[in-house]
């Protein structure tokens, strides 16, 4: 098929009617994806030639795909509110700061590590929602609360929510996981750095954040170091969580040290941002203390356990992988001439999936509890009601985005969007381009999972076309999206809410969108550098 | 101003109530009817895979509706 503009712009039409419809009129993605699984049907069928059984088959392949991606979502959401309805996130959460009264210290505890943690084992606007607060009941002013807790958790993005995003660019890439964890780790790891900074100067000031580097970089190095070797083992689900629990370890070791132990006299507040009186904080102590830490912790201990124990015992691995769910599907040929191999469609492992270890982490976990004597009467029903409400929108979007990424996969139209701006940008440019393509559907989908749906295949065809490494292109995609994902107006919409800030919503991504671009911009000089080596 | 905006909600109630169960329902009839529609696709029922092929594209309108 040739590529001309008209064509290329009816092959972008999917991906344009979802960023129009979420960002000029504020569609949810569930309602925005799917339009566009309509236009991607329309589109593919009457101009690029597929036909009703080639539809038919990329929308079943496109299921397998989806429950890949929702099986971690909702068995994540069930493990954090296990643990939430136990209050055990609010006393991990303030037994953390209550360990020095250096500001600095407390801004990187709860607004770098811990907000990350959460990411791990949560995601899904989790972190924002649970962390400004309790930052907000230290005494940090709820702009500062808001933009610490975003700021500091992107990087924990790819391999946090267990993997959800990155479950979900191996998909719509098809570049088997280990083959870019590797780099997308390396590019995290600056990330790591740079948003660390950027708490310590919102949360404490710039003399502030200049004494605290030493124990930034010490933070920033351990964290990188456990993510990259989880991560590169096939690790995916446990990369951020791992290593933001070793950071927050190392963090606790660092509070030990009387220069980050004792209170900062460099410490001041950001003018426009400064602490104010928030009436909707908890004060800090408002949680129950007969709650113990160690208890509190053990759900995220088992996960650890068990997915360890599964991924790298072998006699482990064997038993629960017995099972696997997998199609085949026929070789397919659109009436253009655009092929699609006869394939077998994405395996998954009934027992072995890390939803599946999510689900026996968070039973576990609620026995634990209950036999602590944690939960109040009812706390099941109220579990399960918050899995069901929290997921089934966000589920169906994904559901309707993944279907139209892989029916404009198969009709050829990713191939003709790849081929216009491999001609358009050149291959010397793209590799700055990537980042920010997904940074994009982040911020505009309100989700990096949603942008590397949308833009992993186009992505990774580009790679293809300009002859540049594409597991260093995908690994772009997946970093992009993840720093795009924090400045996302739906996110931060949910940490104005819990702090008070409702209907300042515009002045705080302003303030965001600053501090969330220099992260983008040195990603893509990063990628830029190691594309030109 | 608009009627609705003078009302101070733009979600009639009933509209609210029924948002999580018809979600629920399109997410089960999209998963299931793919399963469904492969199943109808190999073994040649091709009226059926129309028709279910529908049902899941019937599923996307009713999200569109009340999402």
């Amino acid at each position: 098929m040739p590529l001309t503009f008209i064509n290329w712009l009816l092959a972008f039409s999917p991906v344009l009617t979802v960023l129009i419809l979420m960002l000029v009129f504020n569609w949810g993605g569930s309602k925005a994806g799917a339009a566009a699984w309509f236009v991607a049907v329309i589109v593919a069928a009457l101009r690029f030639g597929a036909g009703p059984e080639l539809i038919a088959y990329a929308q079943v392949k496109s299921i397998l795909l989806t429950l890949d991606v929702l099986l971690i979502i909702w068995s994540a959401l069930l493990l954090f509110h296990v643990a939430d309805e136990a209050g055990a996130v609010d006393v991990i959460g303030e037994r953390l700061p209550a360990l020095t009264a250096n500001r600095m210290m407390q801004s990187l505890l709860l607004g770098w590590v811990f907000v990350s943690f959460l990411q791990g084992v949560g995601g899904f606007g989790v972190p924002i929602a649970v962390v400004a607060p309790l930052l907000v009941g230290l005494g940090f002013g709820p702009m500062q609360a808001v933009i610490m807790a975003s700021i500091g958790h992107g990087w924990a993005v790819p391999f946090g929510s267990l993997a959800t995003s990155y479950v979900a660019l191996i998909g719509t890439s098809g570049l088997p996981g280990e083959t870019f964890a590797a780099q997308t780790a390396l590019l995290l790891s600056v990330t790591i750095f740079f948003s660390g900074a950027i708490v310590a100067y919102v949360g404490a000031g710039w003399r502030a954040m200049l004494h605290g580097l030493p124990a930034i970089a010490i933070l920033s190095l351990v964290m990188s170091v456990v993510q990259y070797f989880l991560a590169t083992a096939g690790l995916f689900s446990l990369g951020a969580t791992g290593a933001s629990l070793v950071g927050m370890l190392a963090g606790i070791a660092l509070t030990r040290i009387p220069v980050y132990h004792n209170a900062d006299a460099d410490a001041k507040p950001l003018p426009g941002i400064s602490p104010q009186a928030n009436p909707a904080a908890d004060p800090p102590g408002a949680v129950e203390k007969r709650r113990s830490l160690v208890v509190s912790l053990s759900a995220y201990g088992v996960l650890i356990v068990l997915a360890f124990g599964i991924n790298l015992i072998p006699a482990l691995d064997a038993f629960f992988n017995q099972v696997s769910l997998t199609l085949s599907f026929p070789e397919m040929v659109t009436a253009a001439g655009w092929v699609t191999p006869a394939e077998q469609g994405r395996s998954l492992s009934l027992f072995g999936h890390p939803g599946s270890i999510l689900t026996y982490s968070a039973l576990t976990a609620f026995v634990i509890y209950t036999r602590a004597g944690y939960y109040r009467p009812g706390a099941a029903r109220r579990i399960l009601n918050k899995v069901a409400r929290g997921a089934v929108s966000s589920s169906l979007g994904i559901a309707a985005m993944v279907g139209m990424a892989t029916i404009m996969g198969h009709a050829g139209m990713v191939n003709m969007m790849a081929r216009g701006i491999s001609e358009g940008v050149g291959d010397a440019l793209y590799p700055a381009i990537a980042p920010v393509i997904g940074a994009l559907g982040a911020f505009m989908t309100g989700s990096a999972t949603n942008s590397n749906v949308v833009f992993g295949a186009l992505q990774r065809q580009t790679a293809d076309l300009l002859g540049i490494s594409a597991t260093l292109i995908v690994s772009a995609q997946a970093t992009g999206a993840a720093m795009g994902s924090v400045l996302a107006p739906a996110k931060l919409i949910v940490g104005c809410t819990t702090v008070g800030l409702t209907g300042d919503e515009g002045i705080v991504i302003g303030r965001m969108l600053v501090l969330g671009l220099i992260l983008v911009a040195i990603v893509s000089l990063m990628v830029w550098l190691i594309a030109s080596l | 101003m608009s009627l609705k905006k003078l009302e101070g909600t733009g979600t009639p109630k009933w509209r609210a109530r029924v948002k999580f169960p018809v979600q629920a329902g399109a997410l089960i009839i999209t998963v299931a009817g793919s399963f469904m529609l492969y199943w109808a696709l190999e073994t040649g029922h091709d009226l059926l895979a129309a028709i279910v092929f529908g049902t899941v594209a019937l599923s996307f309108a009713l999200t569109i509706w009340i999402s």
